[in-house]
């Protein structure tokens, strides 16, 4: 099994990638491709749609801090929804969440987007 | 032998002592003065009728010689055939005259001497009237037929006669001595008459009579024919004394009779006449004249005076061993009774009442000083006793919150002091003996999944502060094994807990072990502690489980603990103890041992299961220790796989694969190491954290390994061990330790981490045991793993 790679545009500040499968060594240069296009687009916020990802390597996890780097320069953010068990615990033992912001399924990032995007609008 | 007399008092002892010592004394000394006195008396006594006899015979001797001599004078100087009458009767009276004592002479003469030839007999006798003349030739008086004429005509010699009265001459009772007048013609001699002279048997008895009384003594006078001449009963005189005797039974009075007839004296002890008793008798004769003088003496009443003495010492005696008794029962009383008093006081005491007054302080004696000494140990008493009142409050305080403490410290462990679970697929029996109320050995167990945690421990020392520490330890263990499943960590934390705040510097060895359930995998870590045992169910072998342990824990800080893993089988049975167990002591101080207790093992037939098995290891030291004082806890566990409880017992072979060096190749050793770590009852989980370890092994791999000398191929090799899995790399190329490379900086945000050296981080924090050595020019990396790597928190 491998990697595929959804991406679309929620709104003009939020944009989603949505992966399936195993993000491994070898897939990883996939999303990293992925990224390199993307990246470019003028947007606050990046959503990684992890609820079918099954599988992570260092190399994955890899391409996750470039997009974390990449959204802090900006002063955007990386958020990351639906973290299935066997990847949750690879970030915990890098301990690299506290720096993401995690959200455990779609609904619950969405409520947090709406929220954000009415305060943005109000200002 | 047992004295078979008690006395209640002492002074009933005394008395009884003293009587029986005393009362045979007096009495020999009375019985031995009374004999030695009736003996003396007795010899005296005869002795004093033998004097008294020969006495009267002096006394009468004289008168009677005097009388005979006087009728013998005149037969010798008288011519009777020459003298005329008036001659002759002129001679009697003057002799009469001269010699009182005599009572009246005569003479008689045969008729054909006398001058005239005719009968002559003339005699003179005191009367009245003075002397008195009597013709004792008249034919009535027949003076030739008078014993005192023809006794000496016949025998021709001069004679006493029988005493006899005197009809018709003397008119008294008289004794007559009679001297034969002879007439010589050629050599013979011729009887002629008889000059006589009469003694009155009265005056005999003037002269008895006119001796001294003797107490019991009687005098009189016998004539040779065995006659009473006096008697003190005036009717006894001139009767045979045979006719105051009975007819038998006096041998002694012929005896005596027989001698009086012979002039033969005597003196002897005869049975009395007329009563009972003994009488001394003694008799003389009275010289020639055929009387004899008896003196009888009764010895009773002789000896009435001794007797009666005898009877006043026995009454001395009596009044004095009385007095005495009394003496001693009285001061022996005095003695005594306030140690009466003390009994009971003592009794007073024994039943708890102090202090009771004796009030008899004024005695210095012995009696005084232990009535005083009572007293103050009465005092001393009183204040021990409420001492000892107040401690055993304390003491029953203490005891009962020691119990309370017990209780608890029971319910820490999970079964209390016994137990038997059994679970279908393997049976627990678990025991605890406590040597104190509370102890220092610990056990436990616990079910998670598949999984049975359990842990026996033995805390340093005994009583309250090894029970507190044992209350440490368990809970320690209990909450870090939440979070620590391998038995090694979990000793390493445990011990870090402990030693800690420690300045007691106690430890406590233990030995934990995790059984996987389904598969029979044991994995255990011990800390100092004894050694398992281990019963294959196949064969009944015995294995001790002897891998080198880490130290105590509570010591070391720091310390590391190597886990072992054992793979148990169908009814293997695993026997966990403290030294409690090993070390128990028989009554000589033997203990028990590790060969006893393996032989009580091997004695057990393979049937036995666990609980029976416990019970019978617990029983047989407890047998073997016997009437010894438990001199430490003993704690037995024993786990035992059931029959047909585990899902496989075919563990994976162990497997070689070879790939390149190359990401492509990673799909294919993905595949083969799941179908591995499938076959072994390990969790799925491990199978996706090992793909990661192979995907970023295999990543670094091809980023690094292209260097000269390298090669393309790289060998794996899978081993179950029956707990984990082993995954074993072996390249050739030059020395290379994935193990050192340096760790990421976990603390740095993630935008100011260096994108790369995370993977080999990973390899390490998703396996257990991670091994590097280089052989040759091959670097070999050994993995393990037993089970999904914990999300921390």
């Amino acid at each position: 099994m491998s990697l595929t790679i959804h991406t679309q545009s929620d709104n003009p500040t939020t944009f989603r990638i949505t992966l399936n499968g195993r993000l491994d060594t070898k897939t990883a240069p996939q999303l990293s491709t992925v990224l390199k296009n993307e990246l470019s687009r003028d947007m606050s916020t990046l959503v990684l749609d992890m609820t079918n990802l099954e599988y992570i390597s260092s190399a994955g996890i890899r391409e996750v801090f470039v997009a974390n780097k990449s959204m802090k320069a900006r002063h955007g953010r990386l958020a990351i929804t639906g973290m299935q068990p066997p990847v949750k615990k690879v970030f915990d033992i890098i301990k690299a969440l506290p720096d993401v912001s995690v959200f455990a399924s779609i609904a619950e990032l969405d409520e947090y987007l709406d929220a954000m995007q009415k305060a943005e609008t109000d200002n | 032998m047992k004295f078979p007399f008690h006395f209640k008092r002492i002074s009933s002892s005394l008395i009884f002592w003293i009587a029986v010592i005393s009362i045979p004394i007096y009495f020999t000394i009375i019985a031995i003065s009374n004999q030695r006195s009736i003996e003396l008396a007795s010899a005296k006594a005869l002795d004093l009728a033998a004097r008294m006899s020969l006495e009267l015979v002096s006394d009468t001797e004289a008168v009677l010689s005097g009388a005979a001599n006087t009728a013998a004078t005149i037969a010798s100087v008288v011519d009777f055939e020459k003298a005329d009458d008036s001659e002759v009767r002129r001679l009697i009276r003057n002799f009469l005259t001269h010699n009182p004592d005599i009572y009246g002479m005569g003479v008689a003469l045969e008729p054909h001497a006398s001058p005239t030839q005719d009968p002559y007999a003339v005699y003179y006798y005191r009367s009245n009237l003075g002397l008195s003349f009597e013709n004792l030739a008249r034919d009535e008086y027949g003076y030739r037929e008078h014993d005192w004429y023809l006794v000496p005509k016949n025998s021709r010699a001069a004679s006493w006669s029988e005493p006899y009265f005197d009809e018709g001459g003397g008119e008294a009772f008289l004794v007559t001595y009679s001297v034969p007048l002879f007439r010589f013609k050629a050599d013979e001699r011729e009887f002629v008459g008889v000059v006589t002279a009469d003694v009155e048997i009265s005056w005999l008895k003037q002269v008895i009579e006119s001796k001294p009384k003797l107490p019991g003594g009687a005098r009189f006078v016998l004539s040779r024919a065995g006659l009473f001449i006096t008697h003190p009963l005036e009717e006894k005189i001139l009767q045979p004394v045979r006719l105051s005797v009975p007819v038998t039974g006096h041998d002694a009075i012929e005896r005596i009779i027989r001698r009086i007839e012979n002039f033969e004296g005597g003196s002897e002890t005869i049975n009395c006449i007329d009563k009972r008793g003994l009488c001394w008798i003694s008799h003389q004769p009275i010289g020639l004249t055929g009387l004899s003088a008896v003196v009888i003496i009764e010895r009773d009443e002789f000896l009435a005076d001794v007797f009666a003495a005898t009877r006043i010492n026995v009454g001395i005696a009596i009044v004095g061993l009385a007095f005495l008794l009394a003496m001693v029962f009285v001061m022996s009383r005095r003695a005594t009774e306030p140690l009466e008093r003390l009994v009971d006081a003592t009794r007073e005491v024994g039943s708890g009442k102090i202090g009771s007054d004796l009030s008899i302080r004024e005695r210095f004696d012995e009696v005084g000083q232990l009535t005083r000494a009572f007293e103050k140990m009465q005092g001393a008493l009183k204040g021990y006793i409420s001492r000892l009142q107040s401690e055993t409050a304390h003491r029953q305080r203490l005891e009962s919150e020691f119990e309370i403490a017990a209780d608890i410290q029971m319910q820490m462990l999970p079964s209390g002091k016994q137990a038997h679970i059994d679970k279908g697929d393997h049976e627990l029996f678990v025991s605890l003996e406590p040597a104190q109320l509370v102890g220092g050995d610990l056990y436990d167990f616990e079910y998670e999944g598949d999984s049975v945690h359990f842990a026996v421990g033995d805390v340093s020392d005994k009583g309250v502060a090894a029970s507190l520490f044992m209350a440490r330890t368990i809970t320690v263990v209990r909450t870090l094994r939440e979070r620590l499943q391998s038995p090694a960590a979990l000793l390493a934390e445990v011990n870090q807990r402990l030693t800690q705040l420690n300045d007691a510097c106690m430890f406590v060895t233990l030995i934990v072990g995790t059984l996987d359930r389904r598969t029979g995998s044991l994995v255990y870590a011990s800390a100092g502690h004894e050694a398992p045992l281990l019963r294959r169910g196949a064969d009944g072998g015995i294995e001790w489980l002897r891998d080198e342990g880490g130290p105590a824990l509570g010591l070391l800080e720091d310390a590391t603990y190597p886990e072992y893993t054992c793979a148990l089988n169908h009814d293997d049975l695993l026997v966990l103890y403290s030294d409690g167990i090993t070390e128990a002591l028989d009554t000589s101080d033997t203990a028990f041992g590790e060969s006893r207790l393996e032989a009580a093992l091997t004695a057990l037939p393979l049937s036995e299961r666990a609980e029976a098995v416990g019970k019978a290891l617990v029983g047989g030291v407890t047998r073997f220790v016997g009437d010894a004082e438990q001199s430490d806890d003993r704690t037995l566990l024993i786990v035992q796989i059931s029959a047909g409880a585990l899902t496989s017992d075919e563990s994976p072979s162990p497997l070689s694969v070879s790939y390149r060096r190359d990401l492509d190749e990673f799909d294919r050793l993905r595949e083969v190491m799941g179908d591995f770590v499938r076959k072994t009852p390990l969790d799925t989980d491990v199978i996706g954290e090992l793909e990661l370890v192979l995907d970023e092994l295999l990543a670094n791999a091809v980023a690094h390994g292209d260097v000269p000398g390298a090669s393309e191929e790289i060998n794996l090799a899978m081993e179950w061990d029956g707990a984990g899995v082993k995954l074993t790399f072996t390249e050739s190329g030059p020395p290379f330790n994935p193990l050192e490379a340096t760790a990421p900086d976990l603390t740095l945000p993630l935008e100011d981490r260096p994108i790369g050296g995370l993977g080999l981080f990973l390899v390490q924090e998703m396996t257990d045991e991670q091994t590097y050595r280089r052989e040759g020019d091959r670097n070999i990396l050994t993995l393990r793993k037993t089970a999904p790597t914990r999300e921390e928190s």
